[in-house]
């Protein structure tokens, strides 16, 4: 955190780099007296973050195993059922990327588990009853996983 | 409720649902394919919104809206909301630092082409604009140029856009009616 704000101070931004090709004077204002913006402006920028959260959204939508700094559009039941660091979520995860990733299909299933996971947890965070449930529902999801990944290693071995 | 019962119900219930949620899907890749120029029909979108950072030669960070991978080269597209339908020397700029940053902290190869994807303010009109980057030097230079006027060696320019000078909030300040005054 310390480091994010140490670099936040001395490290010049793209965005603020491109405001030397619109006004140089922009620049040395805003350096100078703080951050002003009219109203036109301030409706501008709310309306460009509003289209701006709709195309990434419509970018991991279009493909899932994406590369991104902003919070997933999505999180794991797993990590909420047992924890991120649980060995259950990580043998999902291995599950994940080592046999569904390779064909279409286990792709087309991550893409529609992305889809549904984020509300499912967020209806599930701090129902400790419920939570329990999801684990017991996952429990052959577990099975199917590691059985699966069993006969990979053993094809592989092979 | 038998199990067969509860089977019928909740697994066309899980059918519909998985319908949805892939059209939706197709649906955003529909509308990918719809804008983007077709050189990246076939790049695969590698990131997202990422940030980068680099030290060296200059302290710069970044966060590319988009960069799509295509015969292992990074093509960068940067999405503006704007009333006009044109790609701006600044979007040029913010493009061509992105690609800065990305090939020093990456190592990998970024396009000289990068792309502005300008969307009009009713957000159903979406136009692209290819732009030709500025060499790394010419980043270098001006965020050196930026560092210079900040600490008060250079005395800043005016900007040529009548339209960005008319709504600015320091008019005040700047008093834009002397520029020519000498």
């Amino acid at each position: 955190m310390a480091a994010k704000t140490r670099d936040k101070k001395t490290m010049v931004s793209a965005s603020e780099l491109a405001q030397m090709g619109a006004c140089e004077r922009l620049v040395l204002f805003e350096a100078r007296y703080g951050k002003r913006m009219s109203r036109c402006q301030q409706e501008a920028i709310e309306r460009g973050r509003t289209e701006h959260d709709k195309f990434f959204k419509d970018g991991v939508r279009s493909q899932s195993d994406v590369q991104t700094s902003l919070s997933k559009p999505w999180c794991f039941c797993a990590s909420l059922a047992w924890g991120p660091e649980a060995p259950e979520t990580d043998l999902l995860r291995r599950f994940r990327d080592r046999i569904l990733r390779r064909t279409a299909a286990g792709r087309g299933l991550i893409r529609v588990y992305y889809r549904t996971a984020p509300g499912l947890c967020r209806r599930l965070e701090g129902r400790r009853k419920l939570i329990r449930a999801l684990c017991l529902g996952l429990k052959p999801a577990l099975w199917i996983a590691k059985a699966a990944l069993a006969i990979q290693e053993q094809k592989e071995r092979a | 409720m038998t199990t067969g019962g509860f089977l019928l119900l909740i697994l066309p219930a899980i059918a519909g649902l998985m319908a949805w949620k892939m059209a939706r899907s197709w649906r955003a890749r529909a509308s990918e394919r719809h804008w983007l120029p077709q050189e990246l029909q076939h790049a695969q979108l590698a990131f997202a919104e990422k940030t980068f950072r680099t030290w060296q030669p200059i302290r710069l960070i970044a966060r590319a809206d988009r960069g799509y991978r295509l015969n292992g080269e990074l093509h960068l597209a940067e999405f503006k909301t704007r009333t006009r339908a044109v790609a701006y020397s600044s979007d040029v700029i913010e493009l061509s630092a992105q690609r800065l940053v990305i090939e020093k902290s990456t190592g990998e190869r970024v396009s000289e082409i990068g792309y502005v994807l300008a969307q009009d303010l009713s957000g159903k009109r979406r136009s692209v604009h290819k732009v030709r980057l500025l060499p790394r030097a010419d980043v270098i230079a001006l965020a050196r140029r930026r560092e210079a006027i900040l600490k008060g060696r250079i005395v800043p320019r005016y900007t040529s856009s009548q339209g960005l000078c008319s709504h600015c909030a320091y008019r005040a300040e700047c008093r834009p009616g002397q520029r020519d005054c000498g």
